[in-house]
């Protein structure tokens, strides 16, 4: 009996090996590594090692040329295997994963292998569209990198095509980047947020500043003289009697006079000391100033890494299979 | 001192008046908002499915100059065609049953184009032809982005259905007529893109 169960587990580990085996070179949108996080200069995601080093560095300096004049930011991904996924829908989930291209301008592209598959997939953003459209995608794609895709030097086929991409892009009249960049950073959202947000602090603002008037005119209203039991006795002026420093409080002497007798009154109060942040209510602290953490946006540092701007992408582009 | 009492219950009013518009405000206009990135999300999978019915004409040409024995399935493309044009939804009403109504027609032209590519595979010749291999790659772009703004605009109204539907919103909803949306439904036939590899 035991002796048939251990049989069994032997048989079903064997039956599970080969299949563990491939599945951990099937790549997801999660496990494809983002190399432009470690290094902002670099485009080509090549885990595989599918295409070689040199045509990697030249394809680096061809996409960064392009991102430089036009803005528009290119990823090259080389896998072996994608498991059982469909090409394009993965590259439109690893596009959107990334988010390649400028915020709001989503112009970005995704340029797929995968070898196993056979099948190389340009994924476009939105932005693209129109400079890129599928039928050129294709067209490209046919020309350029089939053939010797077919043949098999998949990094030669990559290069070239890359190449026929970025002379595309260049020679189009895709608007020069950075001299205009206008950006709806999300206005939609931001506006909501940011006028809902300008509403409660005009209302906390106007309610603050009647608390302060209520506070101030309860202590300087009229008061009962007692010297002849009218109601007349009002505030004329303050003097300082010392200055509240850091260390200690201050002293404010205030004069009150009776309008009806003429009798006066001086009163002593106490104010409380100095505080390091400003005294003024709206006062900026330390928390105001932006720190050291600039948001992203793909210029990070120099040298370091970087991201993709966070473009978007509706599922154009082209799929050539050979 | 009869004084404060007033002040205090005058404060509590207003401040029970300014907590009470605030949130009728900020609920309100997030319906609001989310009503309209709904909208806009229709919008673009309407783009899609009429960029699609934009192609079909040139591929129709394309193809009959080739494929001569074929009257009967360009024509099944070009009458799903018509009927699909004419079947239009007002994005401010996205009920279940005009949805429902446009994602038949539109399957009905799905699948006259998938019976269109099987028959286009008898002609090698028009395979060849440069012009209808990038037609039949614009179209195939243009499927892909129809399943992505389908599964997007259902993305949306999941959010707004949620919204308007959790408590207590939905007593707003319910006093300002906003109402659920229906979504896109896995159906035979428009599910399936053309193949066009066999």
């Amino acid at each position: 009996m035991t002796r048939a169960s251990l049989f069994i587990c032997m048989l079903a580990l064997l039956c599970l090996w080969p299949s563990g085996s491939r599945a951990a070179a099937d790549y997801t949108i999660e496990t494809i590594p983002n190399v432009r996080l470690s290094d902002r200069y670099n485009h080509v995601s090549n885990p595989d090692a599918i295409i070689r080093p040199d045509d990697v560095a030249r394809i680096n300096r061809l996409l960064q040329t392009v991102e430089d004049s036009l803005g528009i930011e290119v990823a090259v991904v080389a896998v072996e295997s994608i498991g059982e996924n469909d090409a394009r829908m993965f590259a439109t989930d690893l596009f959107q994963h990334w988010g390649l291209g400028k915020k709001g301008e989503d112009n970005g592209l995704l340029i797929q292998l995968v070898t196993r598959q056979r099948a190389v997939v340009f994924e476009t953003g939105y932005g693209l569209e129109g400079v890129l459209p599928d039928a050129i995608c294709y067209r490209l794609q046919q020309q350029y990198m089939l053939p010797d895709f077919k043949a098999g030097d998949y990094s030669r086929g990559m290069l070239k095509g890359v190449g026929a991409v970025s002379h595309y892009l260049m020679a189009s009249d895709y608007e020069r980047a950075s001299m205009v960049t206008t950006r709806p950073d999300s206005g939609d959202d931001g506006g909501f947020v940011g006028f809902f947000g300008f509403f409660t602090s005009i209302g906390i603002f106007l309610f603050i500043v009647f608390m302060a008037l209520y506070v101030q005119w309860r202590r300087r209203r009229p008061r009962i003289c007692p010297c002849c039991g009218k109601k007349t006795l009002v505030y004329v002026k303050q003097r300082v009697v010392q200055r509240a420093t850091y260390q200690s409080g201050g002293l404010v002497e205030e004069v009150w006079q009776c309008k009806n007798c003429g009798y006066i009154e001086k009163k002593n109060r106490h104010t409380s000391r100095l505080h390091r942040s400003s005294p003024v209510i709206f006062g900026g602290g330390p928390m105001m100033g932006g720190g050291p953490m600039t948001g992203g946006g793909g210029f990070g540092g120099f040298g370091g890494g970087g991201s993709w701007g966070g473009g978007r992408s509706g599922g154009g582009g082209a799929m050539s299979r050979w | 001192m009869k004084h404060k009492g007033l002040w205090i219950t005058l404060i509590v009013i207003v401040i029970i008046f300014v907590s009470l518009f605030s949130w009728v405000k900020g609920t309100y206009n997030t319906m609001v908002t989310q009503d309209e990135s709904v909208k806009t999300a229709w919008s673009q999978v309407e783009n899609q499915y009429q960029r699609r019915m934009d192609l079909i004409p040139n591929l129709v040409n394309t193809v009959k100059g080739y494929a001569t024995h074929e009257k009967e399935t360009l024509e099944g493309v070009i009458s799903a065609r018509s009927e699909a044009t004419k079947t239009t939804i007002d994005p401010s009403n996205l009920d279940e049953a005009s949805l429902q109504r446009f994602q038949a027609a539109q399957g009905e032209l799905s699948s006259a184009l998938s019976r269109l590519m099987v028959v286009i595979e008898r002609y090698p010749e028009l395979k060849a032809n440069q012009n209808f291999s990038e037609l039949q790659a614009q179209l195939e772009g243009t499927e892909n982005r129809i399943t992505v703004e389908r599964k997007r605009f259902n993305e949306v109204a999941q959010a707004y259905n949620t919204y308007i539907r959790s408590f207590p919103n939905n007593l707003l909803a319910g006093m300002f007529g906003f109402q659920t949306k229906a979504y896109f439904t896995a159906e035979p036939g428009s599910e399936k893109a053309p193949k066009v590899e066999f």
